[in-house]
């Protein structure tokens, strides 16, 4: 059966990111409100050009319809609207459905926004506590499984399948951290040593506190439009040229092979319809939640063979100016993650890089770029190719 | 023990025989009557052949890492004394996969290293499954 073709059929208008790190004076709607029309501004469009709303929740706030408590916050009354539940792969996917929903007519023009305050409003055991509580309530939380235990349990596998090392790992850290030192709106910036990464507290064998992202107050907002508005916008458009998703599990222990992810799948989908390979890609921006999670998005888009994102790391492809640069932005490990929204700033970076506009940053020749969301434990993975 | 405050499973229908079965000591999974899948965890439908006719087996308890974690950074509180621990996905000899913590020294544990369960009774409604090295 052919699937309908999304690619080159909705554009990326305008994004916004608020400045990111401590912010106590603001909520978390109020983040996703000035994410918002950081966004409008930037497309040259206004709020009654937007006819459709996706969020993707929050930790902080619990309404039980998030994309409603945010559309009566903002005062906007669109057509469509909904809120995307698949935690770090949110993101990529509500630029998907905005797509979706213009491609076929149903939308003009879609604002996605992705926001939070977990920094100021929660203490670092409540955020801890509030992911752990996704694991399964009776076959994982009660034997004390965390999150980053999870990922962990993925990288000791890998180590044992394929060689890889602490060492591999810690290099993902160290070049996000020099990526950020590049970025005036990232939240950490001082140098991070190899040598810092792998002396880092443990926190569960063997991944340690520098292979984990960061904790954030902030958020970002991505516009979706048609391609034939591209003439009435500010900004060079961004074309969404292949989109993908990839589910496996809801839960770590109903993993067949923790180390062969839904990625390949999500992948395969969306470099199809983009009718693109791996080789072509410039520069990823890869859900960064641990580093692992961006050693194996490496190898299951294809990036690398399977078992080598360990020596494609080390031989520094993924730095700014190497082969495939990656999280050029410094990523959720060293830019800022403000909970579920962490990955609408990977978004963000893919169209500033393709527009040119990165500054000391800027991946020279920047063309095609793939963006990787990642829920769960590797649960969703969700993907985006973006060129202009 | 009454007083510990990790989080407790909650049974439901799915699963009321199983956790009954820990209480008892034995790991009970469910076989397909259909088309012999064993599955767990428990639920109502085959997920191979959607058969909802289906016996319950008691497991041997005996099995191998498959992977593990030493945690040293507690999800919650209540974990805070019982750090560092170590979390693994157990290979049963059934082909059933289990997560649950590995007793025992951290130096010593590795993946495809044999494992046997043992049962924490520590409260009074519901009971864990752990496992230990076993002589290997």
């Amino acid at each position: 059966m052919d699937t309908f073709n999304l690619s080159g059929k909705a554009i990326i208008a305008g994004v916004g990111e608020t400045a990111m790190g401590k912010h106590p004076g603001k909520s978390s709607l109020a983040l996703h409100a000035l994410a918002s029309k950081l966004a409008l501004e930037d497309a040259g469009l206004t709020k009654s050009d937007i006819d459709g709303v996706l969020t993707c929740g929050s930790l902080v706030d619990n309404w039980p319809h998030h994309s409603g408590a945010f559309c009566e916050y903002f005062d906007i009354q669109p057509k469509y609207t909904d809120t995307v539940t698949q935690g770090g792969a949110g993101s990529c996917t509500m630029v998907q459905y905005a797509a979706m929903l213009i491609a076929n007519g149903v939308c003009q023009t879609v604002l996605t926004v992705g926001a939070d305050n977990q920094l100021s409003a929660m203490t670092r055991n409540e955020a801890v506590q509030s992911f752990a509580k996704n694991r399964h309530p009776q076959y994982e939380y009660p034997f004390g499984l965390s999150t980053p235990a999870g990922y962990a349990l993925i990288a000791q596998r890998h180590f044992h399948e394929f060689g890889t090392t602490r060492e591999h790992l810690a290099n993902i850290a160290v070049v996000c951290r020099k990526h950020a030192s590049l970025n005036p709106n990232a939240q950490v910036r001082n140098p991070l040593s190899l040598e810092e990464a792998l002396n880092s507290k443990p926190i569960a064998s063997p991944l340690h506190l520098s292979d984990c992202c960061i904790s954030s107050d902030g958020g970002g907002a991505v516009i979706v439009t048609s391609a034939d508005r591209s003439r009435d916008l500010k900004n060079h458009p961004i074309v969404i040229l292949g989109t993908g998703q990839g589910f496996s599990y809801e839960h770590i222990c109903q993993a067949h092979n923790i180390t062969d992810t839904g990625v390949r799948r999500a992948g395969k989908v969306a470099f199809e319809m983009a009718n693109v390979e791996p080789k072509d890609i410039d520069f990823v921006e890869l859900y960064d939640c641990f580093t692992i999670t961006v050693l194996i998005q490496l190898e299951d888009y294809g990036f690398c063979p399977k078992g080598e994102g360990g020596s494609f790391v080390a031989e520094g492809h993924i730095q700014s100016g190497g082969k495939l640069p990656v999280n050029t932005n410094g990523g959720m490990l060293s830019f800022g993650n403000p909970g579920i929204a962490g990955g609408i700033f990977h978004i963000i970076e893919a169209v500033r890089q393709l527009r040119g506009d990165c500054g000391p940053r800027q991946v020279v020749g920047a063309k095609l770029a793939l963006v990787g969301g990642v829920g769960g434990i590797f649960s969703h993975t969700s993907t985006l190719i973006l060129g202009r | 023990m009454e007083k510990d405050d990790r989080p407790k499973p909650e049974p439901n229908g799915d699963s009321l025989e199983f956790w009954e079965g820990i209480k008892s000591h034995q790991i009970l999974v469910q076989k397909c009557s259909s088309c012999g899948l064993l599955r767990f965890y428990p639920r109502i439908l085959c997920p191979k052949c959607l058969s909802d006719q289906f016996n319950w087996i008691p497991c041997s308890g005996k099995g191998r890492i498959y992977s593990y974690t030493t945690i040293y950074r507690p999800p919650l509180p209540a974990f805070a004394e019982f750090v560092p621990y170590t979390i693994a996905l157990i290979d049963l000899e059934e082909g059933i996969r289990i997560l649950s913590q590995v007793e025992g020294n951290p130096d010593s544990i590795a993946i495809g290293v044999r494992v046997s369960v043992t049962f924490e009774d520590f409260w009074k409604k519901i009971a864990l499954p752990k496992f230990r090295l076993a002589d290997q």
